[in-house]
């Protein structure tokens, strides 16, 4: 069966490159600046599948390339080399690289397909619009026309995010951190997409507020056998809500797996490093 | 009834042009001569050249008494008077070390070879009215004449080329090479082909030439005050004549036909650092006459488009290069004049259906109570 | 100097001075520019063409757009309206139409159903018009996707992409803020099923007649530099919502002061001695046509 999701030998650098850090020159020991050109390589030939309902965790420290990750399969910078397939249900005729197709159909595959939630409400909500209105911009992209319906639609995913429904005209700039993150976390799930892709979403919240927004996103998961993506530098969230994870330091993979034997039993000495001053 | 008769608008409208043309005869002082104003208010001519983008400084002139001297009006005179004349060819680009000097100065370094030409300037005037009445211009001459040349200080004549400072600080390698823009090098022409961002720098550079003075400062002095972060130094500024060169049409041999006057004003930036090490960046501004407040904000703005995030106007190219036009923003604040009742007149149905609606779900409340 | 003292100037001075114009003002090389830029917006129905845009003795703001469309393709047969507002005698309206009649000698009429061209600012003629006919808008915002992006760069990629949710977004917060779209003029409308297309500011009144319409339809923006048009048979649709739907303004059944008429466009007026309201037909020439016997 194919994977939903498959990324092939992912690849960003920043900089011109060279023949010492294209894709397999710069080892990971190196740190991520190539010595020869000082092209910093942001993700370096990442792969990885993901089917229908599953819910990959990647973890690594600040400069690991785990946002430029994500940020890569949302189409959002341009990727350098590599592939990226997103299955729409057809298991067999030919498969179009996302990456090299135009601007426009990278932007139909993520409306469609994708959701997004950032750490920082400013990327994913329009603050001066309201709570409801950041819900509907998707609706309105997929073509809805009936305000009436939007509505419903709206108040629905509002419901389930646990934002009271007399707050959906407010604009979430009057919001709480925490509810903030119910709001983007409701317009990425406004249009039922397959895949959900979360980037430090807890990062900077009190912690009583990062247990219930988990835990929502938890319930929601369950509940709607949605596909995630779940980017943190925190091991407790990967454990939380993750059955297989990566490992990522210097924009590189260093270590995959099932998330109970890598945080058990860690093979890479940076993983070992990570889960001993974490855990 | 008034702005918009039925009947009789075109004798309201030739009125009006007759009652404007009234008053600037209307008093008993003599009338201005063209003559008068070209040589005697000379930056108001090079400004509206500028501004105007046609180099004549008798219709200029004209235009100036004509506007009863608005300068945005004059500018529009001469711009409507260029679009009527047939485009003959493009002039040969020249290195402004072929510049007929007349004033030439750098901040950057105390002294340089050629010299600090200070020129003809206002710059070290005491600002104080002068109410006394003027001797007539040749008593005025002779006597100014007299106390330049009794003044002391050498008699020796100018040198014929001065080096440009970009040039000799280029060759010490200390200015960073241009980006080179796609294309085949040929000069952009905004007054034939339509101005798309991102912009050459060709494209960037004649629109701020063309651009209105007071828009072109209030932009580069936001970047100078902070908006921006500029902090330029200028390597050089040149007022003098440009040779004119065209090449013939059918020998194409390259004839000089005249000389056009001309500041120019280089401006050095703290250094990028591009891959080829630590620089000095160059902002580069060039407008008719001589007009140097002008010369100097299309320096830095030059150098504010090239090298900016964006993250201030100034920095933005796209919002300096759609905002600096004289003509299209004057035109456009004056077009706010022109009756508006139909629009207007949707608006305020717009405004009572909403008010209505507003007003229903008041009561609705409140009955609900 | 005054229109007139221009005219006599070149008709004395002519070539000797240099003042020998061409007909419709405009050189051969901007005419024929104009006219490809034209047909390249008649041929992508809504899309705006980028034109190098002419200087003209009119200011930028006040229908220079226009009347490059109208001097790049008027013939010396063709018969001229121009109206501002609806009407004939308004000062922008006269002074194109002065300006017009100087640079090609064309005749010129206030009777929609005689002329053949066309050039209006912010309406468009109450009485029907034919496919022999062609309609000339000036517009002061191009651009349908400003008020919701100020940068050209990025409303262009918009319409590259026909990514259009945040238009559309702005009209669902009209509708949470107002239960109303409450935009009056410049109602943006879908053209051929693809392009957003900014009418112009004419009001919604006469956004229906844009819609499978016989008569073409070019829109000149001088000072935005933008050059589009509808074809005829063209559709054309108002932004709206299945439960919030396109509507036209309401005159509460009042009539024309003048001729009486309840199907126009009417224009308020505060009536000088009383402070009451007067209404008349916005369309003077449809008014006088009206009230002739």
């Amino acid at each position: 069966m194919r994977p939903l999701l498959e990324v092939r030998g992912l690849t960003k650098l920043f900089g011109r490159g060279c023949e010492h850090c294209l894709p397999g020159g710069v080892a990971p020991e190196e740190g991520n600046r190539c010595g020869w050109c000082g092209t910093v390589v942001g993700c370096g030939g990442v792969s990885l599948e993901i089917h229908p309902g599953d819910v990959l965790g990647v973890v690594g420290e600040s400069g690991s390339g785990k946002s430029t990750l994500v940020r890569l399969i949302h189409f959002e910078i341009e990727a350098t080399a590599g592939e990226i397939y997103l299955n729409n249900g057809e298991e067999t005729g030919p498969r179009e690289n996302l990456l090299q197709q135009s601007s426009f159909r990278q932007r139909q595959v993520r409306n469609r397909h994708m959701g997004i939630v950032y750490q920082n409400p400013y990327l994913g909500l329009r603050l001066s619009v309201s709570s409801g209105g950041n819900i509907a911009e998707k609706l309105l992209a997929a073509g809805w026309r009936n305000v009436s319906r939007i509505r419903e639609r709206a108040a629905f995913l509002l419901e389930r995010t646990e934002i009271p429904i007399e707050r959906m005209d407010e604009p979430p700039a009057n919001f709480s951190g925490g509810m903030q993150q119910r709001v983007q976390i409701a317009k990425a799930l406004s249009n039922s997409p397959q895949v959900l892709l979360l980037d430090e979403v807890t990062t900077g919240l009190d912690l009583s507020v990062q247990a219930r927004v988990l835990d929502l996103i938890r319930n929601l998961q369950r509940e709607l056998a949605i596909a995630m993506i779940v980017v943190s530098h925190d091991l407790g969230v990967i454990r939380l809500l993750s059955q297989r994870t990566l490992v990522m330091r210097h924009g590189r993979v260093v270590e995959s797996g099932l998330t109970d034997q890598i945080l058990e039993d860690p093979q890479h000495g940076y993983t070992q490093l990570l889960v001993s001053s974490q855990l | 009834m008034g702005y918009v008769a039925v009947k009789g608008g075109t004798d309201a409208i030739e009125n009006a042009c007759r009652a404007f043309q009234l008053e600037r005869v209307k008093k008993t002082s003599t009338v201005l001569g063209v003559e008068q104003i070209r040589d005697q208010l000379f930056f108001l001519v090079d400004r509206v050249m500028g501004e105007g983008s046609l180099y004549a400084p008798d219709l200029a002139a004209l235009a100036i008494r004509q506007a009863a001297g608005d300068t945005l009006e004059a500018a529009f005179l001469l711009r409507a008077y260029r679009t009527t004349r047939p485009r003959l060819g493009y002039s040969i680009p020249r290195p402004s070390t072929q510049m007929r000097i007349v004033r030439r100065i750098s901040a950057a370094f105390k002294d340089v070879p050629g010299g600090q030409v200070l020129g003809p300037t206002n710059d070290y005037t005491l600002r104080l009215l002068n109410f006394d009445l003027e001797d007539s211009p040749k008593i005025t001459r002779t006597k100014l004449l007299h106390e330049i040349l009794e003044s002391g200080g050498s008699l020796e004549p100018l040198p014929d080329t001065f080096p440009r400072i970009i040039d000799i600080l280029r060759r010490e390698n200390l200015i960073a090479t241009p980006e080179r823009s796609e294309g085949d090098g040929k000069a952009f022409d905004v007054t034939r082909d339509s101005l798309l961002f991102p912009a050459p720098r060709s494209a960037a550079l004649q629109a701020m030439a063309r651009g209105e003075t007071g828009g072109l400062l209030l932009l580069a002095y936001s970047n100078m005050r902070g908006y921006g972060n500029i902090h330029p130094t200028i390597g050089e500024l040149r007022v003098g004549y440009m040779p004119l060169c065209i090449p013939h049409p059918s020998s194409g041999k390259i004839y000089r036909v005249g000389e056009v006057k001309v500041t120019e004003a280089e401006i050095l930036a703290r250094f990028g650092d591009k891959t080829d090490g630590p620089r000095f960046t160059v902002g580069y501004g060039l407008c008719f006459g001589h007009n140097e407040v002008k010369a100097i904000s299309m320096a830095i703005l030059d150098r504010s488009i090239q090298g900016g995030t964006g993250a201030t106007p100034s920095e933005d190219a796209e919002f300096v290069l759609s905002h600096i036009d004289g003509i299209e923003s004057m035109g456009f604040c004056n077009h706010w004049k022109l009756p508006h009742y139909v629009d207007f007149q949707s608006d305020l149905d717009r405004l009572r259906k909403a008010k209505e609606i507003h007003e229903s779900q008041g009561m609705d409340r409140h009955q609900k109570k | 100097m005054n229109l007139r003292e221009w005219i006599d100037i070149r008709r004395s001075n002519g070539r000797r001075n240099g003042l020998d114009y061409n007909f419709a003002f405009l050189d051969d090389v901007s005419k024929r520019e104009i006219r490809r830029k034209i047909l390249k917006a008649v041929a992508i129905p809504g899309y705006q063409v980028p034109f190098g845009s002419r200087e003209l003795p009119i200011a930028r703001g006040w229908g220079t757009g226009g009347l490059q469309i109208t001097l790049s393709i008027v013939l010396p047969e063709d018969i001229l309206k121009v109206i501002d507002q609806g009407c004939d005698g308004s000062v922008n309206a006269v002074n194109i139409k002065r300006f017009v009649n100087a640079v090609t000698g064309v005749r010129v009429t206030t009777d929609t159903g005689e002329a053949t061209l066309v050039q209006t600012r912010h309406r468009i003629p109450e009485e029907p018009m034919t496919d022999r006919q062609i309609l000339v808008f000036q517009v002061p915002y191009p651009e349908a996707l400003r008020e919701v992006e100020p940068s050209e760069r990025v409303t262009r990629r918009m319409h590259a992409e026909a990514d259009y949710s945040r238009m559309w977004l702005f009209l669902y917060e009209d509708i949470v803020k107002f239960d109303e779209i409450t935009i009056g003029y410049r109602y943006p409308v879908t053209v051929n099923g693809r392009y957003i297309m900014d009418p112009s500011p004419i009001p919604r009144w006469d956004i229906p007649r844009l819609h499978m319409a016989d008569t073409l339809f070019l829109f000149g923006a001088g000072r935005e530099k933008r050059i589009y048009a509808i074809p005829p048979h063209t559709p054309v649709v108002p932004l709206e919502f299945e439960d919030y739907r396109f509507r036209v303004e309401d005159f509460k059944g009042r009539v024309c002061g003048r001729c009486g008429a309840a199907d126009t466009y009417l224009d308020e007026v505060i009536d000088d001695v009383s402070g009451r309201r007067l209404y008349f037909c916005s369309d003077t020439g449809h008014c006088d046509k009206r009230c002739r016997p």
